[in-house]
């Protein structure tokens, strides 16, 4: 009873504060207000971030550095395998996109750094640009460590299956693994093209150093992609097995498939999908998909359709707000989570992360995920 | 295409006279203007970036800094009374910016693509009686979609004032300057009330054919809430928490709402009443073009000449035609754009309005004296 009334006392307490937070400061609340006054002095500052700057960047090939980032000390940490929303600000606007620690929890706690390995996406609105726009000595800011792709306490040997950048995570818990000295084996089959393995002195290096650890390389032009042959020829005892996949979206849905085919139950088959990587393999005058995540709804978009985003909305019985109609008020603006969409006022693509969208004047390029 | 009808103005700046140098709406190729105007907003919206969110985030600071100087000033007036003259001069500098450079631009979208979580329209709330969700349905919608309709855009006279001969003349309208005063001196309130008058939620049978975007209970709930807060900040927290000095805080809140809205009443009123500026029917109005929409806007605007810092004062609705034009343009990128604008018009012969801001508003005195007067009477008048 004595602590039901605390916890009211509590909640009424911090409803007060609230309802004065938002009469003295309007919507943004104190923090909204004193965040452009912080920046003054600490520009990148952000209340919903931890401010961290770049230690120093590493090319490892062509389109690809490793960032390695001190965070605040008020940054909690992470477990390997988890992943950080990284926001900077390109050209005014900032920027947010998720990538996996490439690095072991153990060297942040010992070091206090952390590496993001980052492959640079063509029209990446962000990845486009990064090296260009950051520097040794660069604030950014990350979240905190979200995901539930991570080590288990489980002592079964390992089987990891990855491709272009989903080595990312694998890294960082082949790294724990090794810091720990763990014996437990493990065994990577490692997908990608001639020369395009990431990160590949670090794996190379790993395997020497830890008799236990083991990594394939499969040429994907020469060996083909994920298939029964090659699991059965470097890991036959897979169903003993805990594997981790993460890859390309066709990646992984082969990978998976194959493991529960291969007996190993769904609580062993450890996975993370990356967000899809466009938009060159986007063809316009495709079919696409428009998905309406708050609604639970998904509408089939024809090839050649010139409806726009608002219009297929309706049509599916939602009621987004509105108002006129071409592009002048902002009333229909929405956050898009994934996808491409063209501006039919300026012909403009968007690129493929998230982002603000006008509904009554955006179309679909390819599947388009919306926060409606 | 439609004509545009003599309903216009008094001082009809359409004319056929060539010598004026405007052509007839007949003679205007809508498509070019359209593609000239695209143009020009395209050439300013592939520029926008670090530097337009270093200025909108330089001027948030500015007012941030006036707000707390001028409550702390407004305290210390026991020390010395210049300090209090001082406090409310600075808190109505922050109020006037924070609803128009700040408040008005970034609720209209100017700067969503920032990304920035609080200089955003959907998050965003100004130091201002309204809602901001009803401004955005009255303001950013209506009255950008349908400028200077009669009928239509309730902003053109606010329900209030006579301000054309499209709106029959009723004998309270001798009086209209009192009504006139007296939304300058609240009009924070009468912003706040727009919306609810509209929809006829107090007074009034709801106007057929209008549509709602939201029912009356939350209009009135998200009335009284904002208007709220409001009251509790301004004229019970701060002069709860100036104890002794709670007198001098209240009357100086006041004053600083006063001088605020006299000064944005005024200028909002510059941009659409000046005696060039033009009315139109619903009629004329139906399925126009994008060249139409924009011959439209142009016609119903006015712009006010000034320094920099006037321009910033107003939030660069001292450029009203480019504001109508480029809505979701940032703000202060229309005092360049101005000339180019300018220059489209004359090309096109399309009446460019603008004047300095004595010579402006004198005219709006002078179109809010005329029509409170009944017709027949305007025959006698002579032209100025």
């Amino acid at each position: 009873m004595y602590s039901i009334s605390q916890g009211s006392i509590g909640q009424g307490f911090s409803r007060v504060l609230h309802k004065l937070d938002q009469s003295l400061f309007n919507q943004s609340g104190l923090q909204g207000f004193i965040e452009p006054l912080i920046q003054t002095c600490r520009p990148g500052w952000q209340f919903n971030g931890f401010r961290s700057r770049i230690v120093s960047i590493c090319q490892n090939d062509a389109f690809t550095h490793t960032y390695t980032l001190r965070p605040p000390k008020s940054w909690p940490g992470f477990e390997a395998g988890q992943f950080v929303e990284l926001s900077v600000e390109v050209d005014g606007a900032r920027i947010s996109r998720m990538f996996s620690i490439s690095s072991s929890p153990e060297r942040f706690r010992n070091e206090g750094v952390i590496d993001l390995t980052i492959r640079q996406v063509s029209s990446g609105k962000l990845t486009g640009v990064l090296c260009n726009i950051v520097g040794s000595g660069s604030w950014v800011s990350i979240s905190a460590a979200m995901g539930d792709f991570t080590l288990t306490t489980d002592v079964r040997p390992i089987l990891m299956i990855a491709a272009g950048s989903g080595i990312t995570p694998m890294h960082s818990m082949l790294q724990s693994l090794h810091a720990r000295g763990s014996r437990c084996p493990v065994r990577l089959m490692y997908y990608g093209r001639q020369g395009q393995w990431l990160l590949k002195d670090s794996l190379d290096a790993l395997a020497i150093a830890d008799p236990n650890f083991t990594v394939h390389y499969l040429d994907t032009e020469k060996d083909g992609y994920c298939c029964r042959r090659q699991l059965v020829e470097i890991c036959p005892d897979a169903l003993d097995h805990q594997a981790y996949v993460c890859g390309p979206p066709s990646l992984m849905n082969d990978a998976l498939t194959l493991l529960s085919h291969a007996g190993i139950p769904s609580d062993r088959l450890h996975h993370e999908y990356f967000q899809p990587v466009m938009p060159s393999n986007q063809q316009e005058g495709a079919a696409a998909t428009v998905s309406f995540v708050r609604s639970g709804k998904t509408v089939a978009v024809e090839g050649n359709s010139t409806e726009s985003m608002l219009t297929l909305a309706e049509g599916e019985g939602l009621r987004p707000t509105a108002g006129c109609r071409m592009g002048i008020c902002h009333q229909c603006s929405c956050q898009k989570q994934r996808g491409v969409v063209r501006n039919l006022r300026t012909g403009q693509l968007s690129d493929a992360g998230a982002g603000k969208v006008q509904l009554c004047i955006s179309q679909p390029v390819g599947d388009v995920v919306l926060d409606l | 295409m439609a004509s545009l009808s003599t309903l216009a103005t008094y001082n009809n700046n359409y004319s056929e006279n060539p010598v004026s140098g405007n052509a007839p709406s007949s003679a205007i190729h809508f498509d070019q203007l359209a593609s000239d105007l695209d143009a020009i907003r395209e050439e300013q919206r592939k520029l926008i970036g670090e530097q337009d969110a270093r200025y909108i985030r330089r001027i948030v600071r500015i007012q941030r800094c006036a707000e707390i100087a001028g409550r702390i000033a407004l305290m210390l007036g026991f020390l010395q009374p210049l300090f209090w003259v001082f406090g409310v001069l600075s808190l109505a500098v922050s109020k006037i910016l924070d609803n128009m450079e700040i408040g008005h631009n970034v609720l209209h979208g100017q700067y969503d693509w920032m990304n920035d979580p609080y200089i955003n329209s959907h998050v965003f709330d100004w130091d201002n009686a309204c809602d901001s969700g009803s401004w955005k349905r009255v303001h950013n919608y209506e009255h950008h979609t349908f400028t200077n309709i009669v009928g239509k855009d309730r902003d053109y006279g606010y329900g209030l004032f006579r301000l054309s001969d499209d709106i029959p003349w009723r004998p309270k309208n001798r009086w209209q300057v009192v009504p006139y005063i007296l939304l300058s001196s609240l009009f924070q309130w009468g912003v706040a009330y727009h919306e609810l008058a509209a929809e006829r939620v107090f007074f009034g049978k709801k106007k057929a054919g209008r549509e709602s975007h939201v029912s009356a209970k939350q209009l009135k709930q998200a009335f009284f809430r904002k208007g709220g807060r409001i009251i509790f900040k301004d004229y019970v927290f701060f002069p709860l928490i100036a104890g002794p000095m709670w007198l001098p805080v209240l009357v100086g809140n006041f004053l600083a709402n006063l001088l605020r809205n006299l000064w944005t009443s005024t200028i909002i009123f510059c941009g659409h009443f000046t005696e060039q500026a033009q009315a139109f029917t619903e009629s004329e109005c139906q399925n126009e073009s994008r060249g139409q929409w924009y011959y439209r806007q142009m016609l119903g605007s006015s712009n006010l000449t000034g320094r920099r810092w006037f321009h910033i004062m107003t939030g660069h609705l001292s450029c009203q035609i480019e504001h109508h034009l480029f809505p979701d343009i940032p703000a202060h990128r229309y005092v360049a754009m101005a000339p180019k604008v300018e220059a489209v018009a004359r090309q096109h012969g399309i009446p460019y309005n603008t004047g300095p801001f004595g010579a402006q508003y004198r005219t709006v005195l002078q179109r809010l004296f005329r029509y409170a007067r009944p017709p027949q009477k305007d025959t006698l008048c002579t032209t100025e």
